[in-house]
């Protein structure tokens, strides 16, 4: 009997170790957040903010200087008009809320932080004029001034019935947000009214609509479809069928939409009616909205490839850029600033690596070196 | 080894969820199956911990006792004798304990990865998700069930508690305190009565308080999904030694104490 008790007690302690082990440290839940803006490009990744160096990915700043306790970053920082860098946070601070916080783009100094959203920031906020639009993980879409201090009109914040993973769009006048709950909501940004009811699109929306200046919404869902949407009366254009969740959000070029989906088929639709033009296999899930320029197409995909797609061809690859590592994964949006391709990346130390339009790697951001 | 058994669990669960749409009742049935698909072992541990209650009080242990009390080996020997004569196998009745507890990370895991509250975990679980078809339908999976977030450790929020107040400061954890009370009855309730070998009564005691304070421990720190699965554990497994005519109320009140007790 002795042996018995003391057997189930090594269990019990095998399993204590195992869970404390689990609740340790914050194992990475995102992948780096990146926004670019000028000569400098934002980094948010677990416990900092970053900004560097477009041209050589030197540190400018980062905030906090030092790890504090209970904050960590993944959502993609936005900028306002008025360069203050904006980010949420992913974990409780010590006041109980999930922090959203301002900075000045050019220092890191915090301006401002917000405590009233009470789950994590996944969604990047969305800045107009003179108004903030965060999506929180709570379910609310909240709204603030540029100061930072909440619409105390009764209307805000606008609650879904699950999760806001994704940045909402604006059209000067409306707010278009997707929402976990498959649902994409048109939302006078004024008022907090609904612009029409709520379209049930199949699938939960992770990402942003692409918004077409004519007025036509582009926007992918779990639901393994892409749908084209009339951004002033929620009437669907048409919606096009893939083999797999879409997760990123789709790219307009030269009336041509482009997307990815997870099991690695990316797609390049016709705009106005969204028959296939063509598509390619990749060797992996894409996550992330495709990049545009000078007649090309740059894609990631989670098994760490950088893909060049000439986009007058039947997807035509250029190049594709794998990277050596087997660990490596290639998540999000690539994004352009001056000729340097950002890739934001998981599974090895660097979180950010800049390739050239060649595919050539010319820095890399390794945090703890 | 511990996706072969992770990956299952969170496509059961995911299953059940299809079929109720709620991830609370979903986890509840879970450990019914869990519990049922076991039962064979616990059932075997019970007859073999009355089993060895039974020897315990026999006349024939207690003169052995008796007469090796100043030889620990020799007792230990002749111990292992009787429970060869007997048919006993002493490590019996820790199996489906031991089991359980090898149950618990996959389960853990299965709960978060199914409720998937980041995009690194919804990516994973994307690839989890390889038995349950139509299953962006499904997603995400409503994690409320009552008060709780089914992902989130659970607190009752209540008013008049200032927030700043030590640990309930956030809010009652119900769950966990209801898990402690479970898990103290079940130890208290099922665990066989000590013999007079007198190491083992403070090992017994021990493991009445220690096993209840860790899992009370585990459900305050950790998602209100696990915790519901070690209440439903508890109570299915209380309900079952019932069902079986294992449990002695008795054991509840020291002074009663078991029938077995007036031998030691």
């Amino acid at each position: 009997m002795k042996k018995n008790k003391i057997l189930i007690l090594c269990s019990f302690l095998l399993v204590s170790l195992i869970l404390a082990a689990c609740g340790t440290r914050v194992l990475p839940s995102g992948w780096p957040g990146i926004a670019v803006d000028g000569d400098t490009v934002y980094v948010a990744n677990e416990a900092h903010v970053y900004a560097l160096q477009q041209s050589n990915g030197l540190e400018r700043w980062r905030f906090p200087a030092e790890p504090e306790r209970n904050i960590n970053f993944f959502a993609a920082p936005t900028l306002t008009d008025d360069d203050q860098l904006l980010v949420g946070s992913y974990n409780r601070s010590n006041g109980n809320g999930f922090l959203l916080f301002s900075l000045d783009a050019s220092s890191g100094d915090e301006i401002w932080r917000d405590d009233s959203a009470s789950n994590r920031y996944i969604g990047s906020p969305l800045a107009t004029e003179d108004s903030i639009f965060a999506p929180n993980s709570d379910s609310y879409l909240y709204k603030l001034n540029l100061s930072g201090n909440p619409d105390l009109d009764p209307d805000w914040p606008i609650k879904s019935q699950e999760p806001l993973w994704a940045s909402p769009v604006f059209d000067g006048e409306t707010i278009f947000l997707p929402a976990m709950d498959h649902y994409l909501y048109a939302i006078n940004a004024e008022s907090g009214t609904l612009s029409w009811d709520p379209l049930d699109l199949g699938g939960a929306l992770a990402s942003a609509p692409t918004l077409d200046p004519d007025g036509t919404l582009y926007i992918s869902s779990f639901g393994e479809e892409v749908y084209a949407i009339n951004s002033r009366n929620g009437a669907i254009e048409w919606q096009f069928s893939t083999e797999d969740w879409v997760w990123g959000s789709p790219a307009l070029a030269n009336d041509v939409v482009y997307f990815g989906d997870l099991s690695g088929n990316f797609y390049a639709v016709n705009a106005s009616n969204g028959n296939e033009k063509w598509h390619l296999e990749a060797d992996g899930a894409i996550t992330g909205k495709p990049l545009v320029h000078e007649g090309m197409i740059y894609f990631v995909t989670e098994a760490g490839s950088l893909y060049a797609v000439i986009a007058d061809t039947n997807g035509e690859i250029d190049w594709r850029q794998s990277h050596d590592d087997e660990e490596a994964k290639f998540y999000g949006s690539p994004l352009l600033t001056g000729d340097l391709i950002m890739v934001s990346t998981g599974g090895l130390d660097k979180i950010v690596i800049a390739y050239d339009l060649d595919g050539n790697e010319i820095w890399s951001l390794d945090p703890n070196n | 080894m511990l996706e072969l058994i992770t990956v299952p669990f969170i496509n059961i669960m995911v299953f059940i969820y299809s079929l109720i749409g709620n991830f609370g009742l979903a986890i509840i049935l879970f450990t019914l199956i869990v519990r049922l698909s076991t039962y064979p072992f616990t059932a075997k541990s019970l007859k073999s911990a009355q089993a060895m209650q039974e020897m315990q009080g026999s006349d024939k242990y207690q003169k052995m006792q008796k007469k090796y009390k100043n030889d620990k080996e020799k007792l230990s020997q002749e111990q292992m004798k009787l429970y060869q004569e007997m048919g006993i196998n002493p490590l019996g009745s820790c199996l489906p304990s031991i089991l359980q507890m090898l149950i618990i990370i996959p389960v853990f895991y299965a709960v978060s990865r199914a409720l998937a509250a980041t995009p690194l975990e919804l990516m994973q679980l994307h690839s989890d998700l390889v038995w349950i078809p139509n299953a962006s339908e499904l997603i995400p999976l409503n994690s409320q069930f009552l008060w709780m977030d089914l992902g989130q450790p659970e607190r009752l929020a209540v008013s008049f508690i200032p927030s700043s107040f030590p640990i309930i400061g956030q809010g009652i954890p119900i769950l966990a305190i209801l898990v402690m009370i479970t898990s103290y009855l079940q130890t208290k309730l099922m665990s066989p009565v000590s013999s007079s070998n007198q190491q083992t009564p403070g090992m017994g005691q021990a493991m009445n308080i220690y096993m209840p304070l860790l899992m009370g421990w585990i459900s305050y720190s950790y998602s209100a999904g696990l915790a519901l699965y070690f209440f439903a554990g508890n109570l299915v497994s209380i309900i079952q030694s019932a069902a079986m005519g294992s449990l002695d109320w008795r054991k509840l009140i020291p002074k009663m104490g078991s029938p077995t007790d007036s031998h030691t």
